[in-house]
């Protein structure tokens, strides 16, 4: 893949990060780290806490923005892997990239790190794919589930359907 | 122990951050480590060792200098992680026919994974060799070692301890490459503890302490669930 081509997904898919002023605290008020109490990814302040050196890559926007302004000087004819011999640091956006750029739904398109950031619908959308149903935020930043409600029984599997049963039908009487 | 290769991964990926690799190349590190896992080789003690040799010191010191000829780093020891990295980008190349040879190369089995990503890519098997007579790396005729990946499976040629070197002077990547008698992957690794706790230690390095200014600010689960 060439830098232009690059250029082109990011311009694209991540456009609302490259209008966003990342300068402004803000915009990056937010980091996502790991702890070491609980070994658990969590969600505090930039500017308030000493996490930012612990900080996990999952502010896609702020790096495709960086990554954009990084290949502003190089000619788009260039392949990628000249560029990233110098700069491993866009490896992980790069790739990133790439992926969203043929699969559209791959990529969070909104601030991940941003002081307004609410995490509970994304939250929301993982749990979703590992089975959770009755979500039940106890804050913005947890929410209590329900795994496998309805779920069929091993024996049920062959004779109710394994599609729907999330969404129970409504018991009469 | 035994462990999932998603342990593995994991496990590596947060190690070779710790070692100070950007995120992209320790994603690149983890991959390959459970990859070779997959096959029975010690990934896991190969990354520990390399992580060891080269912590926190600058990557570009260890990268290629130039993409053209014979790649060669500053530092005159090549990461195999870098140089691997690199080796898949360039992967079109190998079908016009040029082999991309890597000189000094740390722990090259490390190098192989991402022959894996490159055959996908190509679509096609890719050869990775070291070692034996005149440092071309011949396969068992010659001494030296030929390891052949279609990306699904891999054909070995060599011996263990040749394949298992900590370096090799000079590394020669090439496709379209024959695959014979191929190996499957498998699906759990045995990782020994120390190297388990190797890993660990680096990886540790990337955990936050807690601090009050954290549990002031909510971080994680209240610890009150009552209705």
């Amino acid at each position: 893949m060439t830098v232009g081509r690059v250029r082109e997904i990011l311009q694209d898919a991540y456009g609302w990060a490259l209008k966003t002023d990342w300068k402004l605290p803000a915009s990056n008020a937010r980091a996502w780290y790991v702890s070491e109490e609980k070994l658990e990814p969590r969600l505090g302040e930039r500017f308030e806490e000493p996490i930012a050196d612990y900080e996990q890559p999952l502010a896609p926007g702020r790096d495709a923005a960086v990554l954009h302004q990084a290949l502003d000087h190089w000619p788009s004819d260039t392949p990628v892997a000249e560029f990233l011999l110098r700069h491993p640091e866009h490896r992980h956006i790069l790739r990133r990239a790439q992926i969203v750029g043929r699969a559209p739904y791959a990529e969070i398109r909104d601030n991940t790190i941003s002081k307004d950031v609410l995490p509970i619908d994304m939250l929301r959308c993982k749990l979703a794919f590992f089975g959770a149903v009755h979500f039940d935020p106890r804050s913005d930043r947890w929410v209590r589930i329900c795994m496998y409600g309805n779920a069929p029984y091993p024996e049920e599997l062959q004779s109710r359907s394994a599609d729907d049963w999330v969404y129970p039908a409504k018991e009469e009487g | 122990m035994s462990h999932s290769l998603n342990e593995i991964e994991a496990m590596s990926k947060r190690a070779a951050r710790g070692a100070g690799l950007a995120w992209g190349l320790a994603e690149e590190a983890a991959k390959g480590t459970r990859w070779l896992a997959g096959f029975g080789y010690p990934g896991p003690d190969l990354l520990a060792d390399l992580l060891e040799l080269n912590d926190r010191l600058p990557a570009i010191d260890f990268s290629p200098s130039s993409l053209n000829g014979t790649w060669r780093a500053p530092a005159g020891r090549m990461s195999p992680l870098i140089s691997g990295a690199a080796m898949s980008d360039c992967a079109m190349r190998m079908l016009d026919g040029q082999v991309i040879t890597i000189e000094q190369v740390s722990h090259p089995l490390l190098i192989v994974p991402f022959a894996s990503g490159a055959a996908l890519r190509l679509g096609v098997g890719v050869a990775v060799e070291w070692g034996g007579v005149g440092q071309s790396g011949a396969g068992q005729s010659g001494g030296g070692v030929r390891l052949t990946t279609d990306g699904k499976q891999l054909c070995v040629q060599g011996s263990r301890d040749e394949i298992m070197t900590a370096h090799a002077r000079e590394v020669r990547c090439s496709a379209p490459a024959q695959m014979t008698s191929p190996n499957t992957p498998i699906t759990r690794a045995h990782v020994d503890d120390t190297c388990w706790e190797r890993l660990g230690a680096f990886a540790h390095r990337t955990y936050a302490p807690a601090t009050e200014a954290s549990r002031i600010l909510g971080a994680g689960a209240g610890l009150n669930d009552n209705d």
